[in-house]
C-alpha cells in the first residue's frame, strides 16, 4: 500500500505540474493548445506525461491512457499523436513486469535515481518520434510538396483527405506549414534548444540522402525552408543555414514573400545559436567596427519589411500574416531588449534571450530594486549601445493596426509582450497603456468564453479541450486581472489600494492614524481625465470577472481619491455598484469586508448641555461651613476682585459633569461631501474610561450637507469618561474609528500649522511625475520631518467626569397662581413652594437662592461706581436689607426619596421689580461611607429654579417729609381734650414735630400708621386712613436727639466690603461734616420711626418706606437737640415765697419792683461744657436791671448738667 | 513650401505633469480622451530626453515617438511646462522638423502670452480646499483665451497658404 501511495503521489505531482502548465496557460490566456496556430506545441506537449496512476495490471493502465487521450483528442482530430505512457514504479513488491511489451510504454524501475534527466531524455525520443513522422515520412512526399505550395498559406487537409502514404503505420497528416515556423523558431530560442544537443546525440536519422527521391513537381523553396527549420530545431545548424540559404535562393516570387521573410527571420536565429554555442557564456571579443548584432538586426528588419509589405490577398489570411509580423518585430524587440539589458553582447544577452516569455528571465541589471531609476536605464543604453528609444520606437510599429487583425488570444499575447518590454524599459506610462488594452482583450475573451461555457454546458462535460477559456469557473486568474489592473491605476495616480478590503471582524481602533488629517490639504496629482477614464473601466473590469469585493473596493476607492473630479454621475454610480456589490459579496457568504472609505465624516462631537435642572454643579465641602460675609456676593454680583484670576479660567473650562446612570446626549457633525446621500450602518461613540454604555445609531446623511445627530448613552461608573471619536461603519465596511481632539488652540494651531506646511509644500517639488505619487510622498515627509512634532503633542480629547447618582427635585406645587405674583410697593408677603423628590435618592441639603430682576441694575451702577458716597449706601442698603425675596435659613431641610417638603418664603414687594427666580439647590451630601471610602472634597449640587413674574403697584406715595420745632405755647388747661391727641407730649424736654404726606395714587383706601419707637421715651402711634386719590398728613412729635461728634464724624460706611473706594466728590472738610451728620441724624431719624400701612379692610400689609425722604439742614436743625437748655423764671427778690404770678406760661410780675431772673442753664451734651450767659432785655427802656447782662460766667458743667 | 501639417492635437502639460490644456482637431469627440493617453505616454519620453540632455538648453525635443497614425513632437519650455504636439502622420515626417519647431515655438509663445494675463489664477489652491467641485484641471475655463489662440494656430499652420489673410 506504502508504495501505491508514493506512485500516486508522485504521479499527482507531475500531474499538478502538467496542470499548472496548463493553468498557466489559461493565466496568461496564451493557450496553445485550443487555437489550430498552436497546436504543435500542444502535441509535443500533449500526452508525454501521462502517466499510469493504478497499480493495476499494465494493460489495464494503458487501455486507460488510451481512452484518456481519445477523450481529449477525438480520432477524427487532424492531429496526430505521438503517445507515450509512462509507468513510475515503486518498490520492487507491486509486481508490474513489461509484459505488454507495447511501444509507448515505458516503466520506470524504482531504482533508477535520476529520474529528471531521465524523463529529459524520453522526451527527446518523442521529439524525435515526430520529426520522423511529419518530416521524413509526410512532407518529403510528393504530395506533401504540392500542399506546401497550394497556397500563400497552405493549410493540410484532414486524415481523410490525405491520400495514404507509403510506409506510416498510422494515417498521419502532414504538418500545416503556417504553425511551423513561427512556433519552431521562436521555441529554437527557448525550450526546446536545450534538447536539440541531445536530439543530435540520439541520432535524427539524416534526411539528406532522401531527398532525391522526391518530386519535383514544383519548386522545392518551402520545403527547404521546412527542413532548415527543422534542422535549426534539431540544433544542426551547418545544415539549417545550407537550406535557409538554398531556401532564399528559391523563394523570389512575390507569391512566397512571407516564407521568404521567414527564412531571413531563421537565418537570423543561426548566428545567435552559433555564438551562444561557440561561446556558451564566454565573451568572445569583437573587435570588429560592427556590432556584432547588426548583421542579426538587419536581417529581422528586412525580414519586417517584407511582412510589411505583403499584399494583403485574401481576408482570412490577415490574422497569420499580422502574427507573423508582430512576431517578427517582437523577435527583433527582444534581440535589442536583451543586449540592452544584458549592457551589451554577451552571455548575460543570451539568458535573457533564452527565457522569454510569461516569467522570462531578467539579467541583474534590471530586477534589482532600483532598475527603473533613470541612471540605471541610460548607464544600460551607454554601455550596450542601444538607445531605448529604438527599442521603443521599433515596439511601437508593432502597435497599430496589425493589432486588430489578430485573434484576441494573440493579441494579448503581443500585448503583453510590449507592455513588459516597456515597463523594463522604464515607460512605465506606456505600458500601462498597453495593459489597458490588454485588459480589453482579456475582457472580450472573458465575454466569449462565457458564451462558449453556455455552449459547453449544453453538451456533456468532458470536452476538457475548452477549460482554458472557462475563466467564471476558476477565480485564479482574476487575482492576476486585478493586479494588473491596480498596476495601470497606479501608474495613473490613481491609488485603488486606497481602501483596503479586510477581516470583517477587526478591531476599529487598530488603523486610527492613518489619515486623520486627510481634511487637510491635497494636492492634485496625475491626469484627472485619464484617471476617471481608467477607473471607471477597473470597475467595470472588476464587474465582469466578477470580483465583488474588488469592485466595491475601486469604487470605493475612486471615490475617495478622486471625489473633486468625479461628475454627479459618475459618484452616484459609483457608489451604487460598490453597495450592490457588497451585498452580493454579503450573500454569497465572503466575511471580509471594505475599510471605511468616505474621507473623514464626523465633524465634531459635542456634549449636549444637560437640561439645567439635572445639571450637576460641583462645590467644595467647604462651602457647608457658614460664611461671615454673606451679603458681599449680591452686591458684587459675581464680579471677582482680581482682573484676571486663573482659578475662575479653570473653572469655566473644567471638565463638563455628568451623572452615572443618567442619560447622556452626544450632538455629532456629520459632513457627506458627496452628491449621493450616505448611508452609514452604524454610528456609535467610542469612549474609554469609565465603562459607557450607548446604543449605535444607523442614519442617512443627505447629500452634500452636514448633519447633525445626537446620540445618546450612559455611563456606568464613577469616574472619568473620555469620548475619543466615533466610529463609522459604512453598510457592508468595516467600522473605523475616527478621533476628534477637543478643538483647544493647540490643536487648531497644529492643524493650521499641518495645513500651511502642506500648502507650502504644495508649490513645490523636487520630483515630478511618476516620481511623486501621492501616497509615496506621504511616507517620504512622514520619515523624514514630523516624526518628532507627532510625538510631542498628545490630543486632548472631550472628556467628562462622571459623579455619582444626583438625586432629583421637582416642584410640586406652589401657592403662586400661574407663576405671576402681585405685590403692593413694601408688601410684605409669603409663598409657599413644595418640592418633590422624585429620585430614589434621598436630600439632605437644600439652600435657596433668589434673584429679582432688580438686582441687576442695582449691581451695575455698584459696580460701575459713579454713584456718590450717600446713594452708594442707599442702594447697597436696599439690595441687602430689602430683598425681594427672602428665606429664613434652615439647614436640616431633608427630603426623603419620594416625599414632599413645603418651603415658605417671603416676598417683599419692591417698585421696579418686574421679575424674580427662586432657585433652589440640593444635594445629598452625606451619603454612605462605603459609598466613597473616604470623606469627598466636594460634593454636587443640582439646582431647580421657579421664575416668577412679579408685578409690583407704587400705591403710597410719601413726600413732604418735614421736622417742625414742637411749639413751646403753654398748654392751657382747657384744652385737656386735646391732651389725649397723639401730638401732645407730657414731658417737656425737648421736642420736634415730624410730619409726612401720604398721598393715595391707589384704587383702594390704605390705613398708614406710623409708630415711635424712640429709646426712653413713650410709644406713640399715629393712624391715618388714606382714600384713594387723597393726601393726608401723619404728624407726629418726636423727641429730640443729639448724636455725638464721633458718631458724626464717621465716614459714611459702605455695606460691602469693597477695597479702594476712591472718594470721587472733592468736597471740602465742612462740606463733608456737614453731609455725614445729615446721613446719620437721617439714619437715626429712621430708625426711631416704623412706617406701615395696610389695606383697609384687606390682610395685605407692609412698610411704607421713608428712604426717598431727604433730610434737610434745617430740619436737621429742628430735630439735633440744643447744647444747652435755658429755663428761666422769675422769683421775688428777698426770701419771700410768693411766687410770682405765673399764668398760661406768661409772668406777671408786679409793675416797679424788681424780680431775680432764675436762668437755669442746663448742659444737654453728654461732654462738659464751659458755658456763658447773655441775657437780652427788649424793650429795654421799661426794664431796669442791675447787673452784667453780657458774659455772665457760668462755669463748667458736666454732661446733663444744670445751673 | 512644406506639404501641409496636420496637426491632430495639442497638448500643454504643467511642470506637475497635470495637464493644462488638450486641444485636439479632429471631427469626432470620441477620439479626444485618445490623444489625453498620447500626451500622457509621451511624458515618458519626454522624461527620458529631458534627463539625458539635462545640461542642453534645448528645448525642442524632437519626435518624440510615432504611433498608428499619428507623430508626437515634443518641446519643453525653461520651467518645465510641456507642449506635446500630435501631427498625423505622413511620408514626410522627417522634412517637417522645423515647421514643428516653429509652430511649436509659436504654441510656447501662445501661453507665454497667456500666462502674462495678470487677471489669471494660475493656482487656484486655496479656494480648492473649500471648493467641492473643482472642475476637470484640462481645459478649464481659465484657459479660454489660449485655446482660442491655439486653435488659430492650428487653422495656420493647417492651411500655410492663406496664412497671410488669417494673420492680418
Amino acid at each position: 500500500m506504502q508504495t501505491r501511495n508514493e506512485t500516486l503521489i508522485a504521479a499527482e505531482n507531475y500531474e499538478r505540474q502538467r496542470q499548472q502548465v496548463t493553468h498557466f496557460a489559461i493565466h496568461r490566456l496564451k493557450s496553445n493548445g485550443v487555437c489550430k496556430s498552436g497546436g504543435t506545441h500542444e502535441k509535443h506537449n500533449g500526452e508525454r506525461l501521462r502517466e499510469g496512476r493504478y497499480s493495476e495490471p499494465l494493460p489495464d493502465i494503458i487501455s486507460q491512457f488510451n481512452g484518456a487521450v481519445l477523450d481529449m483528442f477525438p480520432p477524427s482530430g487532424m492531429y496526430s499523436l505521438a503517445r507515450n505512457c509512462f509507468v513510475f514504479e515503486e518498490g520492487s513488491s507491486s509486481g508490474i513486469s513489461p509484459s505488454g511489451q507495447q511501444t509507448e510504454l515505458t516503466i520506470f524501475p524504482e531504482m533508477m535515481g535520476n529520474r529528471k534527466l531521465h524523463i529529459g531524455t524520453l522526451l527527446g525520443e518523442i521529439c524525435s518520434q515526430i520529426l520522423e513522422f511529419w518530416l521524413i515520412q509526410r512532407l518529403e512526399s510528393p504530395i506533401g510538396n504540392e500542399y506546401l505550395n497550394a497556397s500563400l498559406l497552405p493549410v493540410l487537409p484532414l486524415l481523410t483527405d490525405m491520400p495514404p502514404s507509403l510506409d506510416s503505420k498510422d494515417t498521419l497528416p502532414p504538418l500545416p506549414s503556417h504553425n511551423s515556423h513561427p512556433e519552431i523558431s521562436k521555441s529554437a530560442l527557448s525550450k526546446v534548444t536545450p534538447v536539440m544537443k541531445r536530439n543530435s546525440s540520439l541520432g535524427v536519422p539524416t534526411v539528406r540522402k532522401r531527398l532525391s527521391a522526391i518530386g519535383a513537381a514544383s519548386s522545392h523553396g518551402r520545403l527547404f525552408k521546412v527542413m532548415a527549420d527543422f534542422f535549426l530545431l534539431a540544433g544542426r545548424i551547418e545544415d539549417a543555414l545550407i537550406w535557409y540559404t538554398e531556401a532564399i535562393q528559391l523563394l523570389k516570387s512575390p507569391l512566397d514573400s512571407i516564407w521568404n521573410a521567414s527564412a531571413l527571420e531563421g537565418m537570423a536565429t543561426i548566428p545567435i545559436l552559433d555564438s551562444w554555442s561557440a561561446g556558451h557564456g564566454l565573451q568572445t571579443s569583437t573587435s570588429t567596427g560592427r556590432e556584432p548584432w547588426s548583421d542579426i538586426a538587419d536581417k529581422l528588419i528586412q525580414a519586417t519589411a517584407i511582412y510589411f509589405k505583403v499584399p494583403p490577398s485574401d481576408v482570412e489570411n490577415y490574422q497569420f500574416l499580422s502574427y507573423l509580423y508582430c512576431s517578427c518585430v517582437l523577435r527583433h524587440t527582444s534581440l535589442l531588449f536583451a543586449i540592452w539589458s544584458a549592457k551589451g553582447w554577451g552571455p548575460l544577452a543570451f539568458t535573457t534571450m533564452l527565457q522569454p516569455g510569461p516569467t522570462p528571465y531578467l539579467p541583474p541589471t534590471l530586477s534589482h530594486n532600483e532598475s527603473t531609476t533613470w541612471a540605471n536605464l541610460e548607464r544600460l543604453s551607454s554601455m550596450s549601445g542601444i538607445p531605448r528609444t529604438s527599442i521603443s520606437s521599433l515596439l511601437a510599429q508593432t502597435h497599430g493596426s496589425w493589432l486588430l487583425h489578430l485573434g484576441p488570444r494573440e493579441r494579448v499575447g503581443v500585448l503583453e509582450a510590449i507592455a513588459s518590454t516597456y515597463s523594463c524599459l522604464g515607460y512605465r506610462r506606456k505600458e500601462s497603456y498597453i495593459l489597458r488594452e490588454v485588459l480589453g482583450c482579456i475582457l472580450d475573451l472573458i465575454v466569449c468564453g462565457r458564451q462558449e461555457d453556455a455552449h459547453t454546458n449544453m453538451r456533456s462535460f468532458g470536452n476538457k479541450g475548452n477549460v482554458g477559456i472557462r475563466l467564471n469557473e476558476s477565480s485564479d486568474g482574476n487575482d492576476s486581472i486585478l493586479r494588473l489592473l491596480k498596476h495601470v491605476c497606479k501608474v495613473l495616480g490613481v491609488n485603488l489600494d486606497a481602501i483596503q478590503i479586510m477581516e470583517d471582524k477587526s478591531d476599529p481602533r487598530s488603523h486610527s492614524e492613518a489619515d486623520d488629517d486627510s481634511d487637510v490639504y491635497r494636492e492634485p496629482f496625475g491626469w484627472p481625465e485619464l484617471q476617471i477614464g481608467v477607473v471607471r473601466e477597473s470597475v467595470a473590469v472588476a464587474e465582469a470577472l466578477p470580483d465583488f469585493l474588488a469592485v466595491a473596493q475601486y469604487a470605493l476607492s475612486s471615490l475617495k481619491t478622486l471625489q473633486e473630479f468625479l461628475e454627479a454621475g459618475d459618484q452616484y454610480h459609483l457608489y451604487s455598484t460598490a453597495a450592490r456589490a457588497m451585498q452580493i459579496a454579503r450573500r454569497r457568504g465572503i466575511m471580509k469586508a471594505v475599510e471605511y472609505w468616505s474621507g473623514r465624516p464626523v465633524v465634531s462631537i459635542a456634549l449636549a448641555p444637560l437640561p439645567f435642572i439635572r445639571l450637576p454643579i460641583e462645590k467644595p465641602m467647604s462651602a457647608l461651613k457658614p460664611r461671615s460675609s454673606d451679603s458681599n456676593a449680591i452686591l458684587k454680583g459675581g464680579t471677582d476682585p482680581f482682573l484676571y484670576n486663573p482659578r475662575r479660567i479653570n473653572a469655566t473650562q473644567g471638565k463638563p459633569l455628568i451623572v452615572r446612570n443618567e442619560a447622556l446626549e452626544f450632538i455629532v457633525i456629520i459632513q457627506n461631501p458627496y452628491v449621493f446621500d450616505l448611508e452609514l450602518q452604524s454610528l456609535s461613540l467610542n469612549t474609554s474610561g469609565v465603562p459607557f454604555e450607548s446604543n449605535p445609531t444607523s442614519l442617512v446623511v443627505p447629500a452634500r450637507s452636514y448633519h447633525r445627530v445626537i446620540l445618546s448613552g450612559k455611563a456606568l461608573a464613577i469616574g472619568s469618561l473620555v469620548i475619543r471619536g466615533c466610529v463609522v461603519q459604512a453598510p457592508g465596511g468595516v467600522p473605523r474609528e475616527f478621533v476628534i481632539p477637543l478643538a483647544t488652540e493647540e490643536e487648531e494651531e497644529r492643524l493650521t500649522h499641518k495645513r500651511s506646511a502642506a500648502l507650502c509644500e504644495a508649490g513645490r517639488f523636487k520630483y515630478s511625475g511618476l516620481d511623486n505619487f501621492p501616497w509615496e510622498r506621504k511616507n517620504k515627509s512622514r520619515n523624514s520631518g514630523s516624526g518628532s512634532s507627532r510625538s510631542s503633542k498628545t490630543m486632548l480629547f472631550l472628556e467628562c467626569k462622571v459623579i455619582p447618582e444626583q438625586p432629583l427635585l421637582r416642584i410640586r406645587r406652589t401657592t403662586v397662581t400661574h407663576g405671576a405674583l402681585m405685590l403692593y410697593d413694601g408688601e410684605m408677603s409669603s409663598i409657599r413652594i413644595t418640592f418633590e423628590n422624585i429620585s430614589p435618592l434621598p436630600i439632605d441639603f437644600v439652600r435657596l437662592a433668589f434673584d429679582d430682576s432688580t438686582i441687576t441694575p442695582a449691581q451695575q451702577a455698584l459696580a460701575e461706581g459713579e454713584l456718590s458716597v450717600f446713594e452708594t449706601y442707599e442702594t447697597e442698603y436696599a439690595l441687602i436689607h430689602r430683598p425681594v425675596f427672602s428665606w429664613i435659613k434652615n439647614d436640616s431641610v431633608a427630603i426623603a426619596p419620594g416625599r414632599k417638603v413645603t418651603l415658605t418664603i417671603n416676598c417683599f414687594g419692591k417698585v421696579g421689580c418686574t421679575e424674580g427666580t427662586i432657585h433652589a439647590s440640593y444635594s445629598y451630601i452625606h451619603r454612605n461611607p462605603d459609598d466613597d471610602g473616604e470623606e469627598a472634597s466636594v460634593f454636587h449640587t443640582r439646582q431647580i429654579s421657579y421664575p416668577l413674574m412679579v408685578t409690583v403697584y407704587r400705591m403710597l406715595e410719601s413726600h413732604g417729609m418735614d421736622i417742625l420745632p414742637y411749639p413751646s405755647y403753654p398748654m392751657s388747661t382747657d384744652n385737656v381734650a386735646q391732651s389725649n391727641s397723639n401730638l401732645f407730649v407730657e414731658d417737656n424736654g425737648a421736642w420736634c414735630l415730624f410730619s409726612l404726606d401720604i398721598t393715595n395714587t391707589y384704587g383702594t383706601p390704605f390705613e398708614v400708621s406710623i409708630e415711635r419707637v424712640q429709646e426712653d421715651v413713650p410709644w406713640g402711634e399715629i393712624l391715618v386712613n388714606v382714600p384713594p386719590g387723597s393726601t393726608s398728613r401723619l404728624v407726629i412729635p418726636l423727641k429730640k436727639f443729639l448724636l455725638s461728634d464721633d458718631h458724626t464724624s464717621r465716614p459714611i460706611p459702605t455695606l460691602s466690603d469693597r477695597q479702594f473706594v476712591v472718594d470721587k466728590t472733592k468736597l471740602s472738610d465742612a462740606e463733608q461734616k456737614m453731609q455725614r451728620e445729615l446721613f446719620w441724624y437721617r439714619e437715626e431719624l429712621f430708625k426711631s420711626l416704623r412706617c406701615q400701612w395696610r389695606e383697609a379692610g384687606g390682610t395685605r400689609y407692609g412698610n411704607l418706606s421713608l428712604r426717598q425722604q431727604r433730610l434737610t439742614l434745617t430740619m436737621l436743625e429742628t430735630i439735633r437737640t440744643e447744647r444747652a437748655g435755658i429755663q428761666m423764671s422769675f422769683v421775688r427778690s428777698g426770701d419771700s415765697t410768693e411766687p410770682i404770678e405765673h399764668r398760661a406760661g406768661k409772668y406777671h410780675p408786679p409793675c416797679s419792683e424788681l424780680v431775680y431772673v432764675r436762668i437755669k442753664v442746663t448742659n444737654l451734651t453728654t461732654t462738659a461744657l464751659v458755658f456763658t450767659l447773655d441775657v437780652n432785655i427788649d424793650p429795654r427802656e421799661h426794664v431796669i436791671h442791675d447787673g452784667i447782662l453780657c458774659d455772665i460766667p457760668v462755669g463748667r458743667l458736666e454732661a446733663k448738667d444744670s445751673k | 513650401m512644406a506639404p501641409n501639417l496636420r496637426l491632430n492635437a495639442v497638448a500643454f502639460i504643467s511642470p506637475q505633469n497635470h495637464p493644462i490644456l488638450i486641444r485636439t482637431f479632429m471631427k469626432q469627440d470620441e477620439t479626444a480622451i485618445k490623444y489625453h493617453y498620447i500626451a500622457h505616454t509621451s511624458l515618458d519620453v519626454i522624461e527620458e530626453r529631458v534627463l539625458a540632455s539635462s545640461k542642453s538648453s534645448e528645448c525642442y525635443l524632437g519626435l518624440l515617438y510615432s504611433m498608428e497614425d499619428v507623430a508626437v513632437y515634443g518641446y519643453i519650455t525653461p520651467l518645465k511646462v510641456k507642449i506635446v504636439l500630435a501631427a498625423a502622420l505622413t511620408d514626410a515626417v522627417a522634412r517637417d522638423v522645423d515647421i514643428n519647431m516653429a509652430s511649436i515655438k509659436t504654441l510656447h509663445m501662445a501661453y507665454y502670452s497667456a500666462i502674462s494675463n495678470p487677471f489669471l489664477v494660475l493656482h487656484d489652491s486655496s479656494g480648492a480646499i473649500h471648493d467641492t467641485s473643482r472642475p476637470l484641471l484640462a481645459g478649464s475655463p481659465k484657459w479660454k483665451h489660449l485655446r482660442r489662440r491655439v486653435d488659430e494656430i492650428a487653422r495656420i499652420v493647417g492651411n500655410p497658404s492663406d496664412t497671410s489673410t488669417a494673420a492680418g
